[in-house]
C-alpha cells in the first residue's frame, strides 16, 4: 500500500540526477607546505599582533629631544609588557630568522650537495643564527636598560 | 674500551648512570633556584590567591575533608557568603594536606605554612622528571634529558611556582604533563592499562586546575587529525574511547566541575569526537564484511541521515539553551577584544592582557629559536605522537599570545620541542666530529671515504656544537637572572634600596592586617578593593565585602559606587553594606604605583557598569582634555570622591621629596589638588608606617539624626 503511495508520488516528482564528486584540486596539504604555514603564523603571533589589535599602541614612540623636534622611539623602554608595533615586527622576524638558520643548517649537512652548494649554505646559515641571537639580546638591551646588569 | 676489569661498568650501565646523574642534577636545580624569595625575605605565601588556597588548605587540616567539602564561608562576600566546597577546584589543599599528614605520621613536624610554601617547587622537580620520560616517547631519551633541562629553569614556568606561590598551576602543569605523557603511550600501545592511567591523571588534573577544558580539548582535536590524515587506527580508537569515558565519569566527581561535561560548549567537541570515533569504526567494518556496491549505497544514506540529525540537534540544543555557550573567560581566548568591550572585570586583571614579543623573549630566551627547529623535525617524519606534540604547540602559542597567563602551559611545549630541535641539530653535526669518525673507523671493515663535496667537515661542526653549547649557557644564564630579578617578589613584603645602598624593607601590608586582627571586633566588615579579599580574610580573620573570586559583578559594583561617589552618597551605600572598616592602598609617599588611585578608573568603569551606578561616568573624572589628573587641574569630581579622601587625608602637610611642595605624590609625579579637607563619614583608624595601607572607621548614624555632610 505505501508502495503505491510511492509510486503516485514518484510520478510527478523527479529525483535529481546529481552526480556529486570531491573537487580534484582539494588534495591534502604536504607536511613541509604545513609547516610553512606553521611558520607563518608563528611570525604573526609573536609579534604581538594581538596585542596591538587590541590595546592599540603607535607604530612607533615618540620623544622630543633639546631642540623642540619630535623624535621617533623604537623601543617603549622600561616595560616588558608593552611594545609598539614597528618593534613586535622587527623581533618576530629575528625569531623566525633564527629559526631558519638552524633549518638551513640542517639542509646543508645533508649527503650529496655540490660544494659550492654546500659552502653557501652554511655561511648563510650561520650567519643567520648568530645574527638573530646578538641582535635580539641588543633588542632586550634597548628595551630594558637594566637587562643582565643588576 | 679498556676498564678495569672489577669494575665491569658497561657502556649500558654508564648510560643509565649518566642519565641519572642528569636527571638528578636537573631536579635539584629546578628545586633550588625556586627559592631566591625564602633566602632573601623569609617562608611567606606571596601575592593574593595564594592566602585563599593556604586559608582552605589550614581549613582542610583541621577540620577533615567531609567539612571542607560542604564548607560555607560566611565571612567573605558579606552578606552574600561564598560555597568554598562547590567553588573550588580542590586538587591543590589536599594534595598539600596529604604531604602533611604524611610527613607528621613519620614524625617530621613541618609547619603547614612552610609545606604550602614549598609545595610548587617540589613538583616542579617533579614536572622535570614527567618531561623528561614525554620526550622520549617523543623522540629519544637525548632529547628528553635536554628537555628536562630546559624546564627546570625556563622563566615562564617559574614565574608560577617559586616557593611561596602556592597556586593551582604550581602543580597543574605536573598534572597536565602526567597526562600527555600516559596519553602518548596508550596511543603508541592500544592498550586499555595506559588509557585507564591517563583517565586517572585527567581526574587529578580537574581537581586542581580550571585550565584541564584545554587538555579535553587537544586530546579530541589531536584525534581528530588523525581520522583527517587516515592514520586512524585500533590503537587510538581504544585509547580515545577509554580516556573519554573513564575521564569524564571521573571529572564530574568534581563538585566544581558537576555536570559541565555534558551540558557546556567548552566539552561538546570531545562528546562530537567521541561520537565520529565510534561511526568511522563502525564505517570500517561495515566495509570489509559488505561488497563495494552494499557499501556504496549504504555509506550515502548514512551520510547524509546522520549528518543532518547531528546538525539539527545542535543547533536545536544551543537555541534552546540547552547546551550553555561558551561562558566569557573561555569565549575572550577566541575573541579577545571580547572582553575589552563588554566584561570589565576579565579586562582589567594584568594576567589577562595580550603577550608581546618582549614577554616571549624574556620568558622563553633561547626556546623561540628553537621551537620552529622542533616543528621542522617533527614535520620532516610525521607519526601519531608527534602530530600530537605539533598541535600542542600551535594551539598553546596561539592561545599564550591572547593572554600573558597562558605562557605557562605553553612553556612546557616549547621546552619539549626547543629540545628536540636542539637535540636533531646536536646529533647530526657531532656525527661529523673527527673523534667520533676515528671510532667508525676502527669498527668499519674499510676505512672511510673523505668526503669531497664538504670542506672542513671537522671544523664546522665543532664550530656548530661548541656555538649551540655557548646558546645552551646563556639561556641558563639569562633565566637565572631573570628569576632573581623579575619573578621572585612576595609581594606581600617590598624591598628598595635607600640612597647610602642599604635595604629598605616595606612591611606595612602585615602590618595593617595585623592591626586589623588585634584592634577590630571579631565580627568587623572590611571594605576595600577586591584585590586585598583574600589577604583579608587569611590574616585578619574578619568578615570582608568582596574578594578576588569576583564571582558576583554587581556587588563588586557596588563597592566601586562606595569608593567612586562622593562621602555622602557612599555613606549610604556603606550603611546598606554593614561596613564598620574601609581599607584603601595608597602608594604616593613611598612610589608604590600598584595602588588604588592607579587602579582607579577600573573602580569607575565596573562601578557604572550596573543599573545603580548609572550616574557615574568615567569622562566626569577626566581634565576637560581627557587626561586622568590629581593635581589642581584635576576634575572635581575626583577631588571630592571618597577614594580621593580617604587616600590623601593629611597628605597634603607632608613632605615626601626634596625640592617639592607638601602633598607631592610620587607615583603620580604631581602635587595633589584637594589638601585642606575633614572626613565628615569616617575617622582615620590607622596609617601604616609607609603610609601605603589606610584604614577608617565608618562612623555610626548621628545621635538626633541629622545628616552628617
Amino acid at each position: 500500500m505505501a508502495d503505491c503511495v510511492y509510486r503516485s508520488l514518484f510520478n510527478v516528482l523527479e529525483c535529481p540526477n546529481l552526480k556529486l564528486k570531491k573537487p580534484s584540486w582539494f588534495r591534502q596539504p604536504s607536511a613541509m607546505a604545513v609547516f610553512a604555514c606553521v611558520l607563518v603564523s608563528y611570525f604573526i603571533v609573536t609579534a604581538g599582533v594581538i596585542y596591538d589589535m587590541i590595546v592599540e599602541p603607535p607604530s612607533v614612540g615618540q620623544t622630543v629631544d633639546e631642540k623642540g623636534h619630535a623624535k621617533p622611539v623604537a623601543f617603549l623602554a622600561y616595560r616588558v609588557n608593552g611594545q609598539y608595533i614597528m618593534e613586535g615586527l622587527a623581533s618576530s622576524f629575528l625569531f623566525s630568522l633564527g629559526g631558519l638558520g638552524f633549518i638551513v643548517l640542517d639542509k646543508s649537512n645533508a649527503p650529496s650537495i655540490p660544494k659550492l652548494n654546500r659552502s653557501l649554505l652554511m655561511f648563510i646559515g650561520s650567519l643567520m643564527v648568530v645574527v638573530s641571537f646578538c641582535m635580539a639580546r641588543v633588542f632586550m638591551r634597548m628595551k630594558l636598560p637594566g637587562y643582565l646588569l643588576s | 674500551m679498556p676498564k678495569v676489569a672489577y669494575f665491569r661498568v658497561t657502556p649500558e650501565r654508564q648510560q643509565i648512570l649518566l642519565k641519572g646523574l642528569v636527571l638528578s642534577i636537573c631536579c635539584v636545580l629546578a628545586f633550588c633556584v625556586r627559592l631566591f624569595s625564602v633566602l632573601r625575605f623569609e617562608s611567606v605565601i606571596h601575592e593574593f590567591d595564594p592566602y585563599f588556597n593556604y586559608r582552605t588548605t589550614k581549613f582542610l587540616t583541621e577540620e577533615g575533608f567531609y567539612s571542607f567539602h560542604n564548607w560555607f564561608d560566611d565571612a567573605a562576600w558579606y552578606p552574600l557568603g561564598r560555597i568554598i566546597g562547590g567553588t573550588i577546584y580542590p586538587g591543590l589543599m589536599v594534595t598539600a594536606a596529604t604531604i602533611y599528614k604524611f610527613l607528621h605520621f613519620i614524625n617530621i613536624p613541618i609547619d603547614i605554612r612552610n609545606m604550602c610554601v614549598f609545595l610548587a617547587p617540589l613538583f616542579s622537580s617533579l614536572t622535570t622528571i614527567v618531561t623528561y620520560l614525554l620526550t622520549k616517547e617523543l623522540s629519544n631519551s637525548s632529547a628528553g634529558l635536554l628537555a628536562a633541562a630546559f624546564i627546570a629553569v625556563v622563566p615562564g614556568y617559574i614565574s608560577r611556582s617559586v616557593a611561596g606561590s602556592y597556586d593551582n598551576e604550581g602543580i597543574a602543569i605536573f598534572c597536565m604533563l602526567l597526562t600527555y605523557y600516559f596519553w602518548i603511550k596508550s596511543v603508541k600501545s592500544g592498550n586499555v592499562f595506559w588509557s585507564v592511567l591517563c583517565s586517572i591523571a585527567y581526574f587529578y588534573m580537574v581537581s586542581s586546575w580550571g585550565g584541564y577544558v584545554f587538555l579535553i580539548n587537544l586530546i579530541p582535536i589531536h584525534v581528530l587529525f588523525c581520522i583527517i590524515t587516515g592514520r586512524f587506527s585500533h590503537r587510538i580508537y581504544v585509547a580515545y574511547t577509554t580516556v573519554y569515558c573513564v575521564g569524564t565519569i571521573l571529572s564530574m566527581q568534581i563538585s566544581f566541575v558537576g555536570f559541565q561535561p555534558v551540558q557546556t560548549s567548552e566539552h561538546m567537541g570531545a562528546l562530537g569526537v567521541f561520537g565520529l570515533c565510534q561511526i568511522v569504526s563502525f564505517v570500517a567494518f561495515l566495509r570489509k564484511k559488505l561488497s563495494a556496491a552494499n557499501f556504496a549505497i549504504l555509506w550515502q544514506t548514512m551520510l547524509y541521515l546522520i549528518g543532518g540529525v547531528v546538525i539539527a540537534a545542535v543547533l536545536v540544543l544551543t537555541v534552546s539553551g540547552k547546551i550553555a555557550p561558551w561562558t566569557g573567560r573561555f569565549y575572550s581566548l577566541l575573541d579577545p577584544s571580547y572582553a575589552k568591550n563588554n566584561i570589565p572585570i576579565i579586562a582589567s586583571v594584568s594576567e589577562h592582557q595580550p603577550t608581546t614579543w618582549s614577554s616571549f623573549y624574556f620568558d622563553l630566551h633561547m626556546l623561540v629559536f628553537m621551537f620552529p627547529v622542533g616543528l621542522y623535525v617533527c614535520f620532516k617524519d610525521i607519526n601519531d605522537h608527534n602530530m600530537f606534540i605539533i598541535l600542542y604547540g600551535v594551539t598553546s602559542m596561539y592561545f599564550a599570545a591572547v593572554m600573558v597567563r597562558l605562557m605557562l602551559v605553553l612553556a612546557p611545549v616549547m621546552c619539549i620541542l626547543g629540545a628536540i630541535g636542539t637535540n636533531h641539530v646536536l646529533t647530526s653535526y657531532m656525527k661529523n666530529l673527527d673523534s667520533v669518525q676515528v671510532v667508525k673507523e676502527k669498527k668499519g671493515p674499510k676505512g672511510s671515504k673523505v668526503d669531497n663535496t664538504y670542506p672542513a667537515k671537522n671544523e664546522v661542526a665543532i664550530g656548530v656544537v661548541l656555538g649551540l653549547t655557548l646558546f645552551l649557557g646563556l639561556f641558563a644564564t639569562h633565566s637565572i637572572w631573570v628569576t632573581a630579578e623579575a619573578y621572585s617578589s612576595p609581594s606581600i613584603v617590598l624591598s628598595a634600596r635607600s640612597g647610602d645602598g642599604g635595604r629598605i624593607i616595606f612591611d606595612d601590608f602585615r602590618e595593617a592586617y595585623y592591626w586589623l586582627r588585634q584592634n577590630t571586633p571579631e565580627d568587623a566588615k572590611i571594605m576595600s578593593w577586591w584585590d586585598y579579599g583574600y589577604q583579608i580574610t587569611a590574616m585578619a580573620n574578619r568578615t570582608i565585602i568582596v574578594d578576588n573570586n569576583t564571582w558576583n559583578n554587581t556587588h563588586i559594583s557596588r563597592v566601586g559606587q562606595a569608593m567612586a561617589s562622593t562621602e555622602e552618597h557612599a555613606y549610604e551605600i556603606m550603611r546598606e553594606l554593614d561596613v564598620d572598616y574601609v581599607l584603601v592602598i595608597f602608594g604616593g609617599m613611598t612610589g608604590y604605583s600598584s595602588d588604588d588611585i592607579n587602579k582607579f578608573l577600573w573602580m569607575v568603569r565596573i562601578g557604572g557598569s550596573t543599573d545603580r551606578g548609572a550616574h557615574i561616568k568615567e569622562t566626569d573624572y577626566y581634565t576637560p582634555t581627557g587626561e586622568f589628573r590629581v593635581d589642581s587641574e584635576g576634575s572635581p569630581t575626583l577631588q571630592n570622591c571618597m577614594m580621593y579622601k580617604m587616600c590623601y587625608y593629611r597628605f597634603g602637610q607632608v613632605y615626601t621629596e626634596q625640592n617639592q611642595p607638601t602633598g607631592y605624590d610620587r607615583v603620580r609625579n604631581a602635587e595633589i589638588g584637594n589638601k585642606d579637607f575633614e572626613l565628615d563619614v569616617l575617622d582615620e583608624a590607622y596609617t601604616t608606617e609607609h603610609w601605603i595601607v589606610r584604614i577608617y572607621k565608618v562612623k555610626d548614624l548621628d545621635n538626633r539624626g541629622n545628616p552628617r555632610t
